[in-house]
């Protein structure tokens, strides 16, 4: 069992916001550098990229808007619970293919700390635990099916 | 489980399984390890000792390793029965790990057929176990349900139960507030008063 664990919940919420996500800062400040690499600089209503766990720690000091990434939206989620539906397995194919692998986890973070800067944060947030449902239910039917395999394809 | 690593805790433990072997050759003064009293090993005797143990001296052929009970046909077909009814935690608490190792080492071809049958117990087993993960908590009452899962099983359930109760708590901790930002009180300044609603 040593190595079978995986990453809990907590740690898969830490690692997650390493990805970029689009800013538009209310401040202005020279560039900064991180160890992921170098961000600005700031000037208030110019947009740049910079981690997830920046742009909600600026957020929260209300230092900043959240772009919404381009999958949240309820059309996009619409359609990925269809092909969802569709397909009896989980599959990586373009089409099925979810927005990075911590999709959820950067959706329920940013539901949660950016809800003003999102059109409809309620709507979108049952479309994605729907998805969240659906995907589950897939996993855990082909777990039942034949294969001994308990990849998490995402 | 990794079989292989010489390091790894489950396995040392899942190796003190006692099997039953007969010698085939004579060992000077480890009688002992047969009865109380005996002085030397002699061929043909029969004696007990753990797996790690006859593990080495089956490949020396030293020893001939006895079929142990949860190996044996009959076993075989009380688990392509029902696999979910065993009481594994009693027949063998490292099943899954001592098939293995044993599989790998004895040489008989009929024990080969037992392999598919562990195969598809596991997987129904891991059926009820996640279906019992994400049951109500009445279940835990049941202790029959515990009982019957052997060691491997038992990490298993504990760890689905653990990581279910955490995405339950991360939605519910994360839930969409539409108003963010209004009650934020961290960015006072120190010294002014708070008014909590």
């Amino acid at each position: 069992m040593e190595g079978i664990k995986g990453l809990s919940m907590s740690e898969g919420e830490f690692i997650c916001q390493n990805v970029l996500i689009g800013v538009v800062p209310k401040f202005s400040y020279e560039k900064v550098i991180l160890i992921q690499g170098i961000f600005g600089p700031f000037k208030p209503q110019k947009p740049l990229d910079i981690p997830l766990w920046l742009a909600l720690e600026l957020k929260r000091k209300k230092m900043c808007d959240i772009q919404s990434p381009s999958w949240m939206e309820e059309e996009i989620l619409k359609n990925m619970i269809e092909l969802e539906k569709q397909t009896a397995e989980t599959s990586n194919k373009l089409e099925n293919k979810l927005p990075g692998y911590y999709f959820f986890e950067i959706a329920i973070l940013l539901l949660h700390h950016a809800a003003d800067d999102i059109e409809n944060p309620v709507v979108l947030r049952t479309l994605i635990e729907d998805i969240f449902e659906i995907r589950k239910t897939k996993l855990l039917k082909e777990m039942k099916a034949s294969s001994l395999s308990k990849e998490r394809v995402k | 489980m990794d079989t292989e690593d010489y390091w790894s805790i489950d396995t040392i433990l899942a190796e003190e399984q006692k099997i039953k072997c007969s010698m085939l050759t004579s060992i000077h003064e480890y009688g002992h390890l047969c009865e109380a009293g005996k002085e030397n090993l002699e061929e043909g005797d029969k004696l007990e000792m753990p797996l790690w143990l006859a593990k080495s001296l089956y490949s020396e052929e030293k020893v001939d390793i006895a079929i142990p009970k949860f190996f044996s046909t009959s076993f075989r077909e009380t688990l392509a029965a029902d696999s979910t009814i065993v009481l594994l935690k009693d027949k063998c608490n490292y099943f899954y790990e001592n098939a293995t190792i044993l599989s790998e080492i004895l040489k008989s071809e009929k024990l080969k057929e037992i392999i598919p049958v562990v195969h598809k117990a596991f997987v129904e087993r891991m059926r009820m176990i996640s279906d019992y993960a994400e049951g109500e908590s009445e279940v835990q009452n049941n202790n029959m349900f515990i009982r019957r899962l052997c060691h491997i099983e038992k990490e298993l359930f504990v760890h689905n139960k653990q990581r279910i109760k955490e995405t339950v708590n991360f939605k519910q901790q994360h839930s969409v507030q539409e108003n963010y930002g209004a009650q934020d009180n961290s960015m006072r300044k120190p010294g002014k008063r708070v008014r909590h609603n």
